[in-house]
């Protein structure tokens, strides 16, 4: 008996939870599933609806979370301030689980169920390029947040990270010119490492350095013996790191406990920002080189009140990155595009930007969107780690730097060919 | 003969950390037949635990006793995940006895929802466990660095084994826990409590588990899916080496770690991984039960 | 009536929700239904094929495959790699030319026509899990370890996809591709969505149909009687490892059909849909719904998804895990026939499959 009832009890449970899922199946038929959040009032006539599209389980939750956490920040800020054309924002938040078909299924979700005006989103390529033809079928507008490997412009994104000219060559050509000679190249099994690193590999032929080495982690590497001992079969005077996530933490606390430090080896690394330096340690990073944009150390007078905040309401402990930033630039970015629009349509948003005068007065600076290829103008800057967990600036480009997705302005990309066919 | 021994010591090393993550496993796996498909979250929980534990000891000691913090979190990750693994079997595990299947995708639920529980008490992004200063760094001998941190791992897991043997093996208790495995209606008629038996079995290969958290959390990140990376090669190490004997584990944990290294000073890593892992599913063809086979007349053995 | 309804029970389950998702473009058009909805529950179809398959040889011959996302995904990517060159006019894509080639590579050629890659969608699973099935069933490899080397192998062909990018578009896969009929988004395209819904919930249609005529022979019987005794099967005369193979072939290749329809509807195919964690929770669809029941694996297959749909958004994005994870662990421990077994238990019309199904507990427990 005792028994029976317990099966009762679970039976009922699980018919809830189903019952309270597919509830909102129904709903998702008509203009909302009740499920967006708001700090203002429900919704009416004075809302406006975006959707924020990261992984918040899975593998890639680690980095996406303080991405969605200052594009969040930003939404709200506007809000207090007024809203945008007199709007409030409502956000509906959808989960990518990591997974590029849960994104695209996601992206159709928000755009077309929801009918949102816009969408920020996305972290990993391979979930931006499963939710670009979403976006161009439905004409709609995603704002990506994160520096990527570039060789793509879609007239339905916006990149707010950087462009590999605005990250990636700035780098090379600065430890060029400190005079380092030969490189290691150092990236997990993906497109942004392999991409990157084909760029590398011409820019330093071009200079007349050499890459003494090539080599790709798996995703979910914990033992980086193997490649250490590769490393120091080759080498080398510097080595560039585009490892990814969890990747990084066991490379770099596997050359500390070998005795490197960036004295034996120096590191210039893509994918290592203020989250990743609290994540591995700052006694362990210390002396070694990052490439960004922007660094919570980055001295302007925005920056301070977007560190301030941003700290106000998620903690003391958090820190402010490039991908954050990026992002909470993004969703200033919109509503200036919207303002100048004087409309929340895509066509006339689109319009906007296209005109190239869009512009923000952003933590890292004043950026504005390029009105051809959707990428924005920003200043580069090259960093150091030191103890205090934190990056400063050691180099910084003297303006800011026009993107250029395709490198097609370098003579060194052009004849190494390294454009897409199409 | 440099670059051989530091192979050598690198497989060694690799290793050792496999046998730790899957010594828990030849225990509920080898001898309970329980497929726990959380075991890796049980690793997960070993990690957050020394993270835990230095935080307790930033915060309330003095910093010349600070560095002890590693030594304490050891039997504090054993004892959590003791208690995680005996809660997990009274109330999940024990009423799925004889259903190995069963057991697997229930605990593959459990599995999501400790992940998910890691991200809500922690935060999604890793935290950070900083080596104490005895386990800095290496030492240098004739050109070959050896970790500290690696050659204590490799004596830990010595101990993990010498424990495991003495309680299967030398301990009144282990004779009882033999006895259930083998033969539980027999076992039960001769007074053993067999219900606690698999309670405390269980917990054990948990317990076990949270160690290999502890170490693992010096060599990379601590976040909610640490235990995800290494609960494939676990499972392999305990089928190659033949389920039910711990000598069978220990090979079958050197065999896939030296031959990782060694495949991967030729190849890249992940080529690396899928022809180990190749190589293995081959070997089992010919010799399905493992390396070690415990001799039955059983058909279905 | 109600003998009808015990007997033919699960086949009017089944009618029911062919009858529903028929109804689906007519709601669309009527303004009741999203198109992305229509997509969606197009995935779903897709989810409900791989389901049936896993169904017949888990829940019937009791082979647990935790790596059928392999074979999802070899479907998925023929088909992909057919409609890529559709779209790049049979030239070579972006990510090849990335990767150093400079002409289209030999696998990629048989890709180039419709026909051909329909062959191929069935012949490259059947192959993969004839060798892998017949090796390992001859070796009487099973139970858990047959699960634990499927699992391995998921992992070392994800690897090994990553691995080599220039052939595969390593972890971003396949990507900005039509369906078969061409575009299915907008206005426009509106026919060819409706084309491809109808096609689609036809194969459903039919596997389940030869599912349920598998299973209804001597041969259903043969599984079962592997199942739940698989040494006496042995001696009884039947060459067990045989059916054993063929029944895992069978069931790949009715997973690769899945994973081409899927990709039908996806508009793209990554190796994350070869992941264990993907193949575990086909698994779970089937134990949710019902093991054995072949419906039981449609029912699991729709409803899983539309849970995880719906609850992973909005409010519920930092608990849907806990919701999913406990709904999975309680299903398994209370009710092991899943829905089909709790409405069988529980409902008047079949009250003689209740004892069965207590007496099999019982069994399972000794």
């Amino acid at each position: 008996m005792k028994k029976f009832s317990m099966k009762m009890i679970a039976a009922f449970a699980a018919a809830g939870m189903m019952a309270m899922s597919l509830a909102g199946c129904g709903g998702s038929a008509g203009t909302s599933g009740g499920s967006e959040s708001t700090a203002g009032a429900a919704s009416g006539d004075d809302t406006v609806k975006v959707g924020l599209l990261h992984s918040l389980t899975g593998s890639m939750a680690i980095s996406e979370k303080a991405v969605r956490d200052a594009e969040v920040l930003a939404i709200e800020e506007i809000n207090a301030a007024g809203g945008v054309l007199g709007k409030q924002i409502v956000y509906v938040e959808e989960d990518g689980a990591s997974e590029p078909s849960t994104f695209a299924t996601k992206a159709e979700k928000l755009v077309d169920s929801e009918k949102v005006k816009t969408v920020f989103g996305c972290w990993t390529s391979s979930s931006r390029k499963a939710v670009k033809p979403v976006f161009e079928d439905y004409n709609s507008l995603l704002w990506y947040p994160v520096q990527y490997e570039g060789m793509e412009q879609s007239p339905n994104i916006v990149y707010t990270g950087a462009a590999p000219n605005q990250q990636i060559v700035p780098a090379i050509e600065y430890l060029i010119e400190k005079g380092y000679k030969k490189f290691f190249l150092l990236g997990s099994d993906y497109v942004f490492p392999r991409t990157a690193n084909m760029i590398i590999t011409a820019q330093v032929n071009a200079a007349g350095c050499e890459v003494v080495g090539e080599e790709y982690a798996d995703m979910d590497q914990t033992d980086f013996a193997a490649i250490i001992g590769k490393i120091e079969a080759a080498q080398p005077e510097v080595i560039i790191n585009t490892l990814n996530g969890t990747g990084n933490v066991s490379f770099f606390k596997q050359m500390a406990e070998k005795n490197y430090t960036s004295a034996n080896y120096m590191t210039m690394s893509f994918s290592i920002a203020e989250e990743e330096v609290a994540t591995i340690g700052a006694d362990i990073l210390k002396g070694h080189m990052v490439s960004w944009n922007y660094y919570q150390t980055t001295e302007t007078d925005v920056n301070k009140s977007f560190v301030a905040a941003y700290k106000a309401k998620f903690g003391d402990t958090r820190v402010t990155s490039d991908p954050a930033e990026a992002a909470y630039d993004a969703v200033y970015l919109w509503k200036a595009a919207c303002e100048k629009a004087g409309s929340f349509e895509v066509d006339d948003v689109l319009g906007a930007i296209r005109t190239g005068e869009i512009s923000y007065n952003a933590p890292e600076g004043t950026v504005t969107i390029n009105g051809e290829n959707q990428h924005l103008t920003k200043p580069v800057r090259i960093g150091e780690v030191k103890e205090d967990g934190l990056i400063y600036e050691v180099y910084s480009t003297p303006a800011a730097v026009d993107p250029d997705p395709y490198l097609t302005t370098y003579d060194w990309a052009v004849a190494a060919g390294i454009q897409p066919i199409e | 003969m440099e670059q051989f021994i530091t192979t050598l010591f690198n497989g060694l090393s690799l290793s050792s950390i496999i046998l730790l993550t899957s010594l828990g496993l030849a225990v509920t796996f080898g001898l309970m037949r329980v497929i726990n498909m959380a075991h890796g979250e049980f690793v997960m929980i070993g990690a957050y635990m020394t993270y835990v534990v230095q935080q307790i000891f930033v915060k309330f000691f003095p910093e010349s006793v600070r560095d002890i913090y590693y030594i304490v979190s050891i039997p504090a990750a054993f004892g959590v995940a003791f208690l995680f693994g005996s809660l997990l079997e009274r109330f999940v595990i024990s009423r799925l006895y004889g259903r190995e299947i069963d057991s697997l995708l229930a605990t593959w639920g459990i599995s999501l929802i400790l992940q998910q529980a890691a991200r809500s008490i922690f935060g999604t992004q890793g935290v950070n466990v900083t080596a104490p200063s005895f386990l800095k760094g290496g030492i240098e001998i004739g050109g070959c660095t050896f970790s500290y941190n690696r050659i204590f791992i490799f004596v830990m897991v010595l101990l993990c084994l010498l424990m495991v043997w003495v309680i299967m093996y030398k301990s009144n208790f282990g004779k009882q826990m033999r006895a259930v495995m083998q033969n539980r209606p027999m076992a039960q008629c001769m007074g053993i409590n067999s219900r606690r038996v698999d309670n405390i079995t269980f917990a054990l290969g948990s317990g076990l588990a949270g160690i290999a958290g502890c170490s693992v959390a010096l060599l990379g990140s601590i976040d909610s899916t640490v235990g995800q990376s290494y609960i494939v090669n676990s499972f392999m190490a305990v089928v190659l080496g033949g389920v039910g004997k711990l000598a069978g584990t220990v090979l079958g944990s050197t065999i896939i770690g030296s031959a990782s290294i060694f495949t991967e000073n030729y190849t890249s890593s992940t080529i690396a991984k899928a022809i180990v892992l190749l190589i293995v599913i081959v070997f089992l063809q010919k010799r399905p039960q493992g390396l070690f086979v415990i001799k039955s007349r059983n058909l279905d053995e | 009536m109600k003998d009808m309804l015990k007997k033919q029970g699960s086949n009017i389950c089944f009618a029911f929700i062919v009858i529903l998702l028929a109804l689906v473009p007519v709601m669309f058009s009527a303004g009741l239904m999203n198109s992305s909805t229509v997509l969606f529950l197009g995935k779903c179809i897709a989810f409900a094929v791989v389901a049936m398959g896993l169904d017949l040889i888990w829940g019937y011959t009791g082979i647990l495959s935790l790596g059928h996302g392999l074979y999802f995904a070899l479907g998925g990517y023929a088909m992909a790699m057919y409609l890529k060159l559709q779209s790049t006019g049979g030239k070579i894509t972006d990510f090849m030319h990335t990767g150093g080639l400079e002409e289209l590579p030999l696998v990629w050629k048989p890709f180039l026509n419709l026909p051909l890659s329909i062959v191929m969608i069935i012949l490259v699973p059947a192959v993969v899990s004839g060798v892998i099935g017949y090796f390992i069933f001859k070796s009487r490899v099973k139970g858990v370890y047959f699960s634990i080397i499927s699992q391995a192998l998921t992992w070392a062909a994800y690897s090994m996809f990553i691995a080599l990018s220039p052939y595969t578009n390593g972890n971003v896969g396949i990507t900005e591709i039509k369906s078969v009929f061409g575009s299915i988004k907008g206005d426009a395209n509106r026919g060819n969505m409706f084309l491809l819904f109808y096609i689609s919930l036809g194969i459903m249609i039919l596997i389940y149909a030869l599912c349920k005529f598998l299973v209804g022979r001597k041969f259903g019987k043969l599984l079962i009687a592997i199942r739940d005794g698989e040494n006496r099967t042995y001696f009884s005369g039947y060459r067990v490892s045989r059916y054993k193979t063929f029944v895992y072939v069978l069931s790949a290749v009715i997973a690769a059909i899945a994973g081409a329809v899927f990709v039908n509807f996806n508009g793209s195919i990554t190796p994350s849909q070869m992941t264990i964690a993907y193949s575990i929770t086909m698994v779970i669809w089937v134990a949710i719904g019902g093991r054995g029941t072949i419906i039981g694996a449609v029912i699991g297959a729709f409803l899983i998804n539309l849970c995880e749909y719906n609850l992973s958004s909005g409010a519920m994005v930092e608990i849907w895990q806990y919701l999913i994870g406990a709904l999975f662990c309680i299903t398994i421990l209370f009710f092991k026939g899943g829905i089909v077994g709790f409405v069988k238990d529980h409902f008047p019309g079949d009250k003689k499959a209740a004892p069965a199904a207590q007496a099999k507990t019982e069994e399972a427990k000794v």
